[in-house]
């Protein structure tokens, strides 16, 4: 097979690459709703480790 | 196991027991946005860096940027190694005179550098030249592992951040890795390996006369003369090993005298190989502030390590089976290290040669001191398991870390399942589109690696690729692909794997492995830093306990042995019973 074939690959595999960025992008939702979900914003602190809290 | 077997193991145990702390520490500060050590020097250079790409290291980015940036980085250098095989005969460097590499093994060789997996499929110093191997090959052994610890850190920041959709800018993360971790070891390993006798040159290969005969293989070739190659070695297994690429100078890799002369250089190959992936753990610790945490993913890598490096080592000490049966003698004596010594340099024998395999493929190094193929049955199915379990313990340059992490929500959410409790990790929720990423990242590479090597079981011109029958053919033909999907790089040897099927097939797997990885891993570090922390409760699943940790390594080893467990039930488990029944 000639170098052609071969950049043309190169190029492709990276193409099929972005294409599943763009779907795990879609798997994982807009994140206007992910930033708008409820939660108590609670520093997460790990005090000397002896509570395990954060966990 | 013998004395120095056990004083193998315990040296390269006190070297990582010295180092995790130490460089974890360190590469905390580097990533962490703070003064770091040596600013002084480093920093005026990062700078002149940015300056010169163009980057604005203030500018943070989205993961997807941050995926692009990778990709980007990672096309750009394809073409580059692509080109530099292609030409290498009309390019400096090139004392000895070597052809243009075809352009299918271009094209392999290309992907296996950018994609930090470094499957060799020709012979280093017959096939490439010098400035192929410095500036096409060992380039990207840097800037390749830098993109495995870069894409650690964002995870890490993922886990770290709260309300944010930003995991900090690929560009920058790459140069800090580079310049301030991956190039003052390599350096400062550059010569301890030219003390050590790893040899650094730039001589063509000078024909010598030997002592004695040295075969009469063909009518002719002068069986008195043999070629003594040269090279910039020494430069390149630093980075060789720290970088966890494996891809070595010699077509020999680490059973080349030149390349790994000793013992001491043996030992410290693997401590090399598997300083970062520790390490990184024990910065995972640093940047979240827990210790705790960074326990259980050091103890859980560490005991699955320490557990193939006993199991290879007692299987290889004590010898082979069918070798007994053939009254080979594997005893230890004054002249004769004992054990299994098939396919083994005697100036390592079976234990220092376990050492360098599991090490290598625990880590997604890939380097190869030994023939694994003439290993006993399970002795050659623990290093392909240890690739099998996503290369985590302790894995890759940054890759392993974020393997194991990945893993960890995986039992996160297991556990919840079983408990009935809301899946959390570090105050997070882990919702089922975080899961649905974790799966893909999972089952992406059983699938690669079991579809590809079945067909080339089935493709009679494959098939006769294969220098072995029965069940080792199966092993053999699951460890190639298992090697490339998985970004090892190792060799069981007995595939001749320069045809152009291997070399399309196996460069797919390795590309698969690369970002069908990279892409899921980044995404979910994305999903988590845009997520609110929640209130420890008393209901909340606590993740920094021993129970925690057993049901972590359990689920690691469970998870692979349902994705994988018919073919090394077909494969080495066969091989070996059949063995112990004299079949």
């Amino acid at each position: 097979m000639s170098d052609v074939v071969f950049v043309a690959a190169i190029f492709v595999l990276t193409a099929v690459a972005a294409l599943f960025l763009v779907a795990c992008n879609k798997v994982m939702g807009p994140d206007e709703q992910a930033l708008a979900e409820g939660g108590s914003e609670e520093l997460l602190e790990f005090p000397a480790d002896r509570s395990g809290a954060g966990t | 196991m013998s004395w120095q077997s056990w004083a193998q193991i315990a040296s390269l145990f006190a070297l990582l027991a010295v180092s995790t702390p130490l460089l974890g520490s360190y590469m905390a500060k580097v990533y962490g946005g703070g003064p770091a050590p040596g600013d002084r020097v480093f920093l005026p250079v990062e700078r002149f860096t940015y300056r010169l790409l163009r980057i604005d290291p203030e500018t943070e980015q989205r993961w997807t940027a941050y995926a692009g940036s990778v990709l980007a980085l990672t096309l750009a250098g394809t073409l580059l190694i692509y080109v530099v095989l292609r030409t290498q005969h009309a390019l400096p460097g090139n004392p000895d005179h070597l052809a243009n590499v075809s352009p299918g093994l271009s094209f392999n060789t290309a992907i296996s550098f950018v994609t930090n997996t470094n499957w060799q499929n020709y012979v280093g110093e017959s096939t490439l030249s010098q400035f192929s191997q410095m500036f096409g090959l060992v380039v990207h052994q840097f800037l390749s592992a830098a993109v495995g610890m870069a894409l650690a850190v964002a995870f890490i920041r993922g886990l770290v951040r709260r309300r944010t959709t930003t995991l900090g800018n690929f560009w920058v993360d790459e140069v800090r890795s580079t310049l301030r971790i991956l190039l003052p070891i390599s350096f400062v390993f550059a010569i301890v390996f030219m003390g050590a006798g790893v040899i650094e040159n730039f001589h063509a290969a000078r024909t010598v006369p030997t002592v004695a005969a040295i075969g009469t293989h063909s009518a002719t070739s002068p069986a008195m003369q043999q070629q003594i190659p040269g090279g910039p070695v020494a430069s390149m297994v630093p980075i060789e090993m720290v970088g966890d690429n494996g891809g070595g100078y010699f077509g020999a890799n680490l059973a080349h005298p030149y390349e790994n002369p000793n013992p001491v250089t043996n030992l410290l190959d693997a401590w090399l190989a598997a300083l970062i992936p520790f390490a990184f753990a024990w910065t995972f610790g640093k940047m979240i502030g827990s210790k705790r945490q960074a326990a259980v993913v050091l103890v859980v890598m560490g005991t699955l390590f320490t557990l193939s490096m006993f199991a290879v080592t007692a299987l290889e000490t004590n010898g082979n089976v069918k070798l007994a049966s053939a009254g080979v003698t594997q005893t230890a004596t004054t002249t004769n290290p004992g054990g299994n010594l098939e396919g083994k340099d005697l100036r390592f024998g079976a234990a220092g040669s376990a050492l360098n395999a599991v090490t290598m493929t625990a880590t997604s190094t890939g380097g190869v001191g030994s023939a694994l193929e003439s290993y006993t049955p399970l002795g050659g199915g623990v290093p392909l398991f240890d690739m099998m379990l996503g290369e985590t313990i302790p894995g890759g340059t940054g890759t392993g870390l974020y393997g194991m992490l990945i893993f960890v929500l995986i039992t996160v959410f297991i556990a919840g399942l079983m408990v009935g409790r809301t899946p959390m990790y570090l105050g997070k929720r882990i919702l089922a589109s975080d899961m649905t990423l974790a799966a893909i990242y999972i089952l992406v590479l059983p699938v690669t690696v079991l579809v590809l090597a079945g067909i080339s079981l089935l493709l009679p011109s494959a098939a006769r690729q294969i220098s072995a029958t029965g069940p080792h053919a199966i092993t053999e033909i699951v460890y190639a692909y298992a090697s490339a999907a998985h970004n090892n790089g190792s060799a069981f040897a007995g595939l001749s794997g320069d045809t152009q099927w291997y070399n399309t097939t196996l460069a797919l797997a390795m590309w698969v492995g690369r970002f069908f990885e990279i892409i899921p891993a980044l995404a979910l570090a994305g999903s988590l830093g845009r997520k609110r922390t929640y209130a420890v409760t008393t209901g909340t699943l606590r993740t920094d306990t021993p129970l925690f940790t057993t049901l972590l390594a359990g689920v690691v080893i469970v998870l692979v042995g349902l994705t994988y467990f018919p073919v090394l039930a077909l494969g080495p488990l066969a091989e070996q019973f059949a063995g112990h029944f004299g079949l």
